[in-house]
């Protein structure tokens, strides 16, 4: 201590920190080097990449598309910088990746490193998916481009895209993709995986349509990535080297939990609970066993909490949006979207509920009015039905396994019912509390128990038809269904038990009670309303819990496919 | 009817443009870039030397206002021509980080760390050191410092400890990457030079590679083997199939350890067949006959025996040598990291000696360095050299260096540095007493790391000066230094092939960070001794008294002008005396078969292989390799890790290379976890079950913390550099279910 204090230099202390501090914070290398390239006006690089992209424009019946040098790819990754840097791209932005493939023999192992971005394909699903027509293949060059102010942030596209191509960008609320840096093509410029690439790996080619088509049905894309056939995409993977039938991604054994979209979960099980509620509904005043009293009674309560539920599915929909303010374009896509098909048959089915709701309001006072209700009931029904199937075409068409026609189609069916038939009796039992006539006994009586037996079975169905994925643990190999039973017993676990649990409770023991309540009691009171409401209530709330944990899983349970991974 | 909209249109139903798409748009970006983003377009270009590898990338810096908004690699710039690997197009992003040091950190009685000012920080570090200095003697201070910052920063640093401080012990992390080139070299050439220039690459029609993974640790210099238009033969040596393995016309994927035999087995054969260059041989070299006597033994059957390569294959791999007319020889870690490191460098050597195959285009025996600038440290880094590549135990050396530095000869320590890991040993020993670490993490990069940090606890006082206040070590250090990095300040480094560049201040360093040589200074100043370096203002200063330092030396710098000399001709390598008039911006040292021993010869150096210190037993029957995970990654990853482009692209957590049927005895499932253990401690990490690592081995790259938690603490007898790529380890399932990423 004493040391420095008797230092000479003591009084020069703060002086010096401070001009030190300043000299570090001045930049001056622009005056002190010099500025070789300041009327530089081609690209200095042009001469290496001039080669890698076409001379000319591509012919009618061509397109630009990706060719990757096997042989020459050495897994450095700096394409995937280089696009990220060269395009701007947000932090975590990514257009390019590089996985591997890894494989071989003992005596000649194999290492092979797999770069990729969009592929440009002829038949893009993320085009085809798209409600809003946020996405353009252009006629002339084949670059499938996004164009990010038309997006509203669905994240449809990502679903569609057997490659994962689409990125969501969260802070924007809209996907972004490659667009093989098209403008820089236009100026005759290589995008910038084609120029950065240190070995030449990857270059930008005119091909033919017929050719890709041609490739695509003999599969001739690359070993284990996403069957071609789908979209038809245009990248072309070569390599003199013959590559073993062995080989896996270097991602094989991994299954990777998946975001879970929790909005489209809300969704999905609220317009299912409404239309299931609304089909039962109809199909217990409508039956041979409806009574005039039911028709007074119940189906006005009926029509009302049909409709509230059913709206509020479709606008917690909304939340799902990155962009809710342009949700309004959401019918461009018609044509081919099932996404705007399902929006548009929702819109019309939440139509047909409010003329339904309001129908039936009036019939109550005007018996002139009840044949009118009734059609606008089996229109809203059929309407809701038919919501119901394009939600289930949604999935189906983004061709993952666990979104198979026959696992979400039975999901989404029956998630009706199990959310329909509970809803059928709470109506009820609410509408008997301003019906004399009516009693919580005499509802039990007439389609109660039977409705609870129904749910009963509705659900052991549906459990069953859940836990036949598991079946899938037993495969040797890796397939995406495996991957979901892995994720379902490993990291989901806890999350699946809930769902068995709440399935159980909910579906099975207490309407168990309910049904035993009876086999104890005696007379007129047997069923008390009080006792019978909370059951109702419990037994759907329970329900409604366990459907949402079961979409939940639905979205995180499921592998999406894409292109080779990295370890 | 929206779908036949013409693009130039746009509408609120079809929106073709607005403000997301604008964020995208491209530029033309002037200064020969091409299209850039919109958001970046440069006012001015600068060129600089990227600050990772030794390959010694130029980066093309875009400026806006003075300050580096984004960069692409150099075009004009020879040794990467327009390219570079992820963590150069990634070195500026790596800046900005909330782990950055903005203020001195002092830790206080309740071992928290407090921010101070400089003048505290600098009055509590010369305080504690000199406190120190007086209880326990001068040389119980010493310094750890690094291979990541400028030439002229290590020659303050060495000078300002030395000659100011009163120092005696300082090394480097360049310990850990290439003192067994050196050694290796100085032994055979008279001095450490490595011949080459990287052009040699592409003019091979015979690329050896020893214990080298180009394609993942140099990726540029891959790039120039990719650019070779003579279809080269390329043999690789190493245990494991690496992306080099993989893309060579021969891989002799041996047992590890056993390439000193391999080498030797060859040279045998050469011999044997006649496959060598007498004339060169009679002329050039010394040692000849015994190193012939001495690989006699090494028969084709023998070497098989050791090395798992069968003998036709060896002798196929000699023929190719032969063949060639121009054969280089290359090694990296695999090589370097080795008990027998310097014997095998010098195996490499013989073989480019007794073939003729050196000084001519498309050959030489050559190091490929890991650090940025190594070959500056050394140099210049005052530790075991004196400065500029002299003798501390030369007289005329000290006389000279003092003359020039205009100091008392009698402050130049008269005996070389104490080596890495005797320092540590020193420390263990309460010899040394206080230790100043400068831009280096050894409580995660050095071998048997959980001793280590067990001996940095002992320290009296440990100062840690670093970009990052977030290091393994800065987190131990009772005052952390923060510190401006590479983008922030001015210097030269030099890369594998010689070549001095520059960089240059393109960012502001944040909050009160400063340059390492502005915190010289300031030490310098405190200490009390800144009249001795009184002329160093500024580093450009300290390049010319390297300058000075070099000349008559075989790394005579002295006809390089200053900086802007080098910044025009796109770097120069060394040797450059004041009247070189060689314009050639690649060029090979010993083309007149001149080695720098006193008597022009080279010397053929050999010796008995030793047995592994920790070779696979019962107990731990698997031998773990370490090295590089991927070109994304850099040593312990204090920068890398602050890329979030970057980290996409490797594990963020460990991961174990197992054979398929280690995987199966064991009973480890692909993608499981894994526990590794050593003698000296254990890891988790996930198996990655691959044919790439033979059986019997077990790969875990170097850039996790735990990683050397495992490895056995063993050195090169003469080169003193830790062998990290061999220890006994075991592996077992780890009963931790993981499934995801």
């Amino acid at each position: 201590m004493a040391v420095v204090a008797e230092s000479s230099t003591t009084g020069t202390n703060g002086y010096l920190v401070q001009a030190l501090l300043d000299e570090q914070n001045r930049t001056t290398v622009v005056e002190r080097f010099s500025q070789r390239h300041a009327s530089a006006t081609e690209p200095l690089l042009a001469g290496h990449y001039q080669d890698f992209i076409p001379l000319s424009k591509p012919k009618p019946g061509e397109q630009y598309a990706f060719e990757v040098d096997l042989d020459a790819c050495s897994g450095c990754k700096a394409c995937v910088v280089a696009c990220h840097n060269l395009n701007g791209l947000d932090e975590t932005e990514q257009w390019r990746s590089v996985g591997m493939l890894h494989g071989g023999s003992e005596q000649h192992p194999v290492l092979q490193h797999i770069t990729t971005a969009c592929h440009h394909c002829i038949e893009p699903a993320c085009l085809s998916g798209c409600p809003v027509l946020a996405y353009d293949k252009d006629p002339d060059t084949g670059i499938v481009r996004h164009l990010d102010d038309q997006c509203i942030g669905c994240q449809y596209c990502i679903f569609m895209c057997p490659y994962d191509v689409p990125q969501y960008n969260p802070t924007r609320g809209i996907v972004r993709k490659c667009d093989m840096c098209h403008d820089r093509l236009t100026v005759g410029e290589a995008p910038a995986c084609v120029q950065s690439c240190p070995n030449g790996a990857i270059r930008i080619r005119n091909v033919s349509v017929d050719s890709v088509i041609t490739d695509c049905e003999s599969n001739q894309f690359l070993p284990t990535a996403p069957e071609p056939d789908i979209t038809l995409p245009t990248t072309i993977y070569k390599s003199n080297k013959p590559l073993p039938r062995n080989l896996l991604p270097a991602d094989y054994y991994s299954a990777n939990r998946q975001h879970s979209h929790l909005a489209l979960v809300f969704m999905l099980v609220l317009t299912q609970l409404s239309v299931g509620a609304f089909v039962v509904g109809q199909a217990l005043v409508s039956g041979p066993w409806a009574d005039p009293l039911m028709l007074t009674t119940i189906r006005p309560a009926y029509a009302i909490a049909g409709l509230v539920v059913g709206l509020l599915g479709m606008n917690v929909a909304v939340l799902h949006l990155g962009r809710p303010l342009y949700a309004f374009r959401a019918l461009l896509g018609l044509r081919s979207s099932w996404l705007s098909r399902e929006i548009l048959a929702f819109g019309v089915f939440a139509g047909a509920a409010l003329a339904y709701a309001v129908a039936v309001w009036l019939a109550v006072d005007r018996p002139s009015l009840v044949p009118w209700a009734d059609r606008l009931g089996l229109a809203t029904a059929v309407t809701g039905a038919v919501g119901v199937f394009c939600s289930v075409m949604i999935y189906v068409k983004t061709q993952r396994q666990f979104w198979s026609g026959a696992r979400t189609g039975s999901k989404f069916l029956l998630t009706c019912l199990v959310l329909g038939l509970p809803i059928a009796l709470l109506v009820s039992l609410v509408a008997s509390y301003w019906n004399e006539q009516l009693t919580a006994h005499s509802i039990m009586q007439i389609y109660g128990q039977s409705l609870c037996k129904m749910l009963m079975l509705v659900v052991a169905l549906k459990l069953l038809f859940e836990t036949a994925i598991l079946a899938r643990l037993k495969q040797r190999r890796f397939t995406p269904l495996k991957r979901t039973a892995l994720l379902l017993t490993g990291e989901l676990s806890m999350t699946n038990m809930l769902r068995y649990f709440f399935g159980i409770m909910g579906g099975l023991v207490l309407p168990l009670v309910l049904l035993a309540d009876k086999a104890t009691a005696f007379g007129e009171n047997a069923y008390q309303p009080l006792f019978m409401g909370f059951v109702i209530v419990l037994i759907t709330l329970l329900l409604l819990i366990g459907e949402l944990i079961e979409r939940y899983l639905f979205f995180a349970a499921s592998v999406a496919p894409s292109m080779p991974g990295a370890p | 009817m929206i779908t036949t909209l013409h693009p130039s249109g746009s509408s609120l139903l079809r929106q073709w443009h607005g403000p997301q798409t604008e964020e995208l748009l491209r530029a033309p970006g002037k200064f020969g870039l091409g299209q850039v983003p919109f958001t970046k377009q440069p006012d001015a270009t600068t060129t600089m030397v990227c600050g990772y590898c030794s390959t010694g990338c130029g980066l093309n810096i875009h400026l806006k206002e003075g300050e580096a908004i984004n960069l692409t690699p150099t075009v004009d710039y020879s040794v990467n021509t327009g390219m570079a690997c992820p963590k150069g197009w990634e070195a500026l992003s790596v800046l900005q980080s909330s782990d950055r040091g903005t203020i001195p950190l002092l830790r206080d009685d309740q071992g928290r760390r407090v921010p101070v000012k400089w003048d505290i920080a600098m009055r509590t570090f010369c305080d504690s050191f000199k406190h120190i200095q007086e209880r326990h003697g001068k040389h119980s201070v010493a310094f750890l410092s690094t291979g990541q910052i400028p030439t002229e920063e290590m020659a303050y640093l060495g000078s300002l400890a030395k000659f100011g401080m009163g120092m005696l012990h300082g090394d480097g992390n360049t310990r850990q990457c290439m003192a067994t080139s050196v050694v290796a070299y100085k032994q055979a050439f008279g001095f450490d030079a490595p011949p080459y220039t990287y052009q040699d690459f592409e003019e091979s029609d015979v690329i050896v590679l020893v214990g080298s993974n180009l394609c993942i640790a140099h990726p540029i210099m891959w790039q120039r083997v990719c650019r070779n238009p003579h279809q080269p033969e390329i043999i690789v040596l190493d245990p494991r199939t690496t992306e080099t393995a993989a893309a060579a016309t021969q891989h002799l994927a041996l047992k590890p350890k056993s390439d000193l035999p391999l080498l030797y087995g060859l040279a045998h054969i050469l011999i044997a067949e006649g496959w060598i260059d007498e004339d060169f041989i009679d002329q050039h070299t010394e040692g000849f006959d015994e190193f012939a006597r001495h690989v006699e033994s090494y028969t084709p059957n023998f070497v098989e025996e050791i090395s798992g390569i069968s003998k036709e294959r060896l002798h196929f791999a000699a023929r190719s040598i032969h063949k060639g007319t121009r054969v280089s020889f290359w090694w990296t870690m695999g090589v370097n990291q080795s008990y027998q490191g310097v014997r095998t460098a010098q195996a490499i050597i013989n073989l480019a000696l007794i073939t003729g195959n050196i000084g001519r285009p498309g050959t030489g025996a050559n190091s490929i360095t890991g650090q940025c600038n190594a070959m500056g440290s050394r140099l210049f880094s005052n530790t075991t050299n004196l400065l500029g590549g002299h003798d501390f135990s030369n007289a005329a050396h000290r006389q000279k260096v003092a003359a020039i530095l205009d100091i008392d000869e009698s402050l130049i320590p008269t005996e070389s540095s104490w080596a890495y890991d005797r320092i540590i040993e020193g420390i263990l020993r309460d010899e040394i007493k206080g230790l100043w670490v400068i831009c280096t993490n050894p409580t995660h990069s050095w071998i048997n790391q959980n001793t280590c940090r067990e001996i940095l606890e002992r320290l009296d006082y440990l100062v840690v000066q670093d970009m990052y206040h977030s290091t393994e070590t800065a987190l131990e250090a009772d005052l952390y230094l923060p510190a401006a990095g590479w983008g922030e300040k001015d210097g030269t480094f030099i890369n594998s092939e010689r070549r001095i560049g520059v960089i240059k201040k393109v960012a502001k360093a944040p909050g009160q960070a400063l340059s390492d040589f502005s915190i010289f200074r300031l030490v310098a100043h405190y200490w009390g001794c800144e009249e001795m370096f009184a002329r160093w203002q500024q580093p450009e200063d300290v390049f010319h008294s390297m300058k000075e330092l070099s000349r008559d030396q075989p790394c005579d710098i002295s006809g390089i002008e200053n900086y802007r000399m080098l910044d025009v001709r796109g770097g120069i390598q060394w040797p450059f005396p004041e009247d070189c008039q060689d314009e050639e911006n690649e060029r090979r040292l010993f083309t007149d078969g001149k080695f720098y021993h006193s008597d022009g010869r080279a010397r053929l150096l050999f010796e008995d292989p030793r047995e592994m210190p920790e070779p696979p037993n019962p107990r731990y029957p698997y031998l773990l390799l370490t090295g590089r995970g991927s070109a994304s990654q850099w040593h312990t990853q204090t920068r890398t890790s602050k890329s979030s482009v970057l980290k996409q692209l490797y594990p963020l957590s460990p991961y174990v290379e197992i054979n398929p049927q280690d995987a199966r005895r064991e009973r480890i499932q692909p993608n499981t976890m894994v526990t590794v253990t050593s003698q000296r401690g254990s890891l988790q990490a996930k198996a990655f079950v691959t044919p790439t690592v033979q059986a019997g081995q077990v790969f875990i790259p170097m850039h996790y913390k735990e990683t050397n938690q495992l490895t056995h603490a063993h050195f090169d007898p003469y080169s003193r550099q830790p062998s990290y790529k061999n220890c006994a380890v075991r592996i077992s399932p780890a009963h931790v279910p993981v499934i995801g990423p």
